[in-house]
């Protein structure tokens, strides 16, 4: 499994790679399992990044303040840049990622639709890409999947994709809405 | 004053990566896991215990 890691390697050397809160989640839970993944992206000068609503997803859930505390420091040790969502991704957020995301079939999550946002504002560049185990909000109707990210957790592997903005494919739904 | 990072994503450019982020603290790292394994197992333990008492 870890293997596989190294075909992905220049796909994500020096690369921003926006991280959804369920890897974190699922990171802080296995580490013996994560440790690896993270040690392959830093290996790899790929920088760890999410926002503010990542951020706040994680912590949720918090059941005394020595959880609180590791729970932060885990975050600020895991992520190497918390991005805050820009006036830019904000008023994206409102507009075409909700016009992309927004029919909630997959009862999309504010936190994804801002992720969303946030690759949509970069979308000219070729170094963002979202880490997620949500295949249904990041699908390929909008995303490509550029790569995946196998770990073997328990009792099942945990695969994340590794999903780049497709402005061709998003253009073709935002084409429906015209110049609203 | 925007930061290193929303440089590096405004530019569009990854030649633009700034160097000076920091590595990661693998061993930092690793201990918090385990801390937060650790009150996850006392949570479970405190949920059986007081379910017991129930």
């Amino acid at each position: 499994m870890l293997d596989y890691l190294s075909i992905i390697t220049p796909l994500v050397e020096r690369r921003f790679i926006l991280v959804d809160t369920n890897f974190l989640i699922d990171a802080s839970r296995q580490w013996s399992v994560f440790e690896p993944v993270f040690e392959f992206f830093n290996g790899a000068k790929a920088i760890l990044a999410t926002n503010e609503l990542v951020k706040s997803e994680f912590m949720l859930g918090i059941r005394s303040p020595e959880e609180y505390a590791a729970k932060e420091q885990f975050f600020s040790k895991a992520i190497q840049l918390d991005h805050p969502t820009s006036e830019a991704a904000k008023k994206i957020a409102t507009t075409d990622a909700i016009k992309l995301l927004g029919d909630n079939k997959n009862k999309t999550e504010i936190c994804d639709l801002y992720l969303a946002a946030i690759a949509i504002q970069y979308q000219r560049s070729t170094g963002v890409y979202i880490l997620s185990k949500n295949f249904k909000d990041f699908s390929d109707r909008i995303f490509d999947t550029a790569g995946i990210v196998p770990v073997k957790t328990s009792p099942y592997i945990s695969v994340y994709g590794l999903f780049k903005y497709s402005p061709d494919k998003a253009d073709k739904i935002l084409g429906a809405f015209g110049t609203q | 004053m925007r930061s290193n990072g929303d440089r590096f994503l405004a530019s569009n450019d990854l030649s633009a990566a700034p160097k000076e982020f920091k590595d990661y603290d693998i061993k930092g790292l690793r201990q918090l896991a385990k801390k937060l394994q650790e009150i996850d197992r006392e949570h479970a333990r405190l949920s059986l215990d007081n379910n017991a008492a129930s």
